[in-house]
């Protein structure tokens, strides 16, 4: 039977097969729509917290967490929050801006569960601001330095923010229609 | 040399560092191989939601098993080993690798030189394969594997390798029509 499979396969003309595979493995890379880093990240550093013995309260952050992304979002359109953690060493920060970050990854895949319809300009600003999130995955993958990794990092907190303040507007919209639509939006600059 | 794109050297100090929980070497392994443990899941199961699951998967597994890796072989490789076990196991769920060895009837050889195929008519053809079949296609011509490897990898005899490689190349070049310059597809 190999012997067949052979004979059959030299048949098939091995100009079109070297061709092929050179096509196959010209193609490009495929970038995924978001980094799963931050989650991964997250659950190393509990599974780091297991194994020295200190408790995790991860249960309770699970269970929380669409309380804490809804909440982070009032928070920031109450107060102006840059996302910067203070009173921290640097690895630290970086740390404490990972976990940040997944908490926004969170927030954003509850609300994309939840199928809110969207009009076409929200639309375009979801998929912009989509964009901007992996220009900064990009750069981050190019960043040694530690400084400009959380200044990354920070951005692209900003940019989940503002993407579930993009995501939530027309749910906001519908349940209080007589409110300024642009309420949240002049809470998030994006630098 | 390989052909993959998982072929990337890493530092010894940079999986020490990560041995030794330091986050920012952890994400210096992630940004390296992101694209290329994506790119791989994606092709074998041509399903994004899957590939990104595949990529969260195969990398905590790797993070997991980190001191597990000895050094005797390349690290790319056996990063691409978790991947690959990785999308495995999906097929494996889906219940696809059940196939039998068939042999497709045999083509007549055609041109001696290598025609030019535009990447754009391959993507789409490439999705249109079976997903065993373009898992096996991807693993022979892009990933390097050879016949003995990928059978063990499904746990299926070379004869069912061959065959599946041999349909995969026949039924691109069926879609892949010969114009003027090079193959297109044809939908």
């Amino acid at each position: 039977m190999p012997d067949e499979i052979d004979r059959i396969s030299a048949l098939g003309g091995a100009a079109d097969d070297r061709a092929l595979a050179e096509a196959l493995r010209a193609l490009p890379l495929l970038t995924p729509q978001r980094s799963t880093l931050p989650a991964l990240l997250a659950l190393r550093q509990a599974q780091a917290r297991r194994a020295t013995g200190r408790r995790p309260n991860w249960m309770a952050w699970a269970a929380g967490v669409m309380v804490i992304g809804l909440g982070l979002l009032v928070f920031k359109a109450q107060t102006g929050d840059s996302g910067h953690p203070t009173g921290t060493d640097e690895p630290d920060r970086l740390q404490a801006l990972m976990q940040r970050s997944l908490e926004w990854e969170t927030a954003l895949r509850r609300l994309e569960q939840q199928n809110m319809p969207m009009d076409a300009g929200t639309a375009m600003a979801s998929a912009e601001l989509e964009d901007l999130i992996s220009l900064t995955d990009l750069q981050l993958g190019a960043t040694e330095n530690d400084t400009q990794a959380q200044s990354l990092w920070e951005r692209r907190i900003r940019l989940m923010s503002r993407l579930a303040e993009v995501r939530s507007q027309p749910a906001w919209d519908k349940a209080f229609p007589d409110q300024s639509p642009t309420l949240l939006s002049a809470a998030y600059p994006i630098n | 040399m390989s052909t993959s794109s998982f072929a990337i050297d890493v530092p010894a100090s940079l999986l020490d560092r990560a041995r030794r929980g330091e986050a920012r070497a952890f994400e210096q392994i992630y940004r390296l191989f992101e694209r290329p443990v994506y790119s791989l899941a994606w092709r074998m199961l041509n399903d994004a939601d899957e590939a990104q699951e595949i990529l969260h998967d195969a990398m905590l597994a790797l993070f997991g098993k980190l001191d597990q890796f000895r050094g005797d072989a390349p690290f790319w490789g056996w990063l691409r080993q978790i991947a690959v076990n990785e999308a495995l196991m999906r097929l494996r769920k889906r219940k696809l690798i059940e196939f039998t060895d068939e042999v497709p009837e045999p083509t007549d050889a055609l041109e001696p030189e290598p025609p030019r195929i535009d990447s754009r008519d391959l993507e789409v053809a490439l999705r249109k394969l079976p997903t065993v079949t373009r898992s096996v296609v991807w693993l022979y011509h892009v990933e390097g594997y050879s016949h003995e490897e990928i059978a063990s990898l499904f746990d299926k005899t070379v004869s069912f390798s061959k065959s599946q490689l041999s349909r995969g190349t026949q039924r691109l070049r069926g879609m892949l029509t010969v114009v003027e310059g090079g193959l297109a597809y044809a939908g």
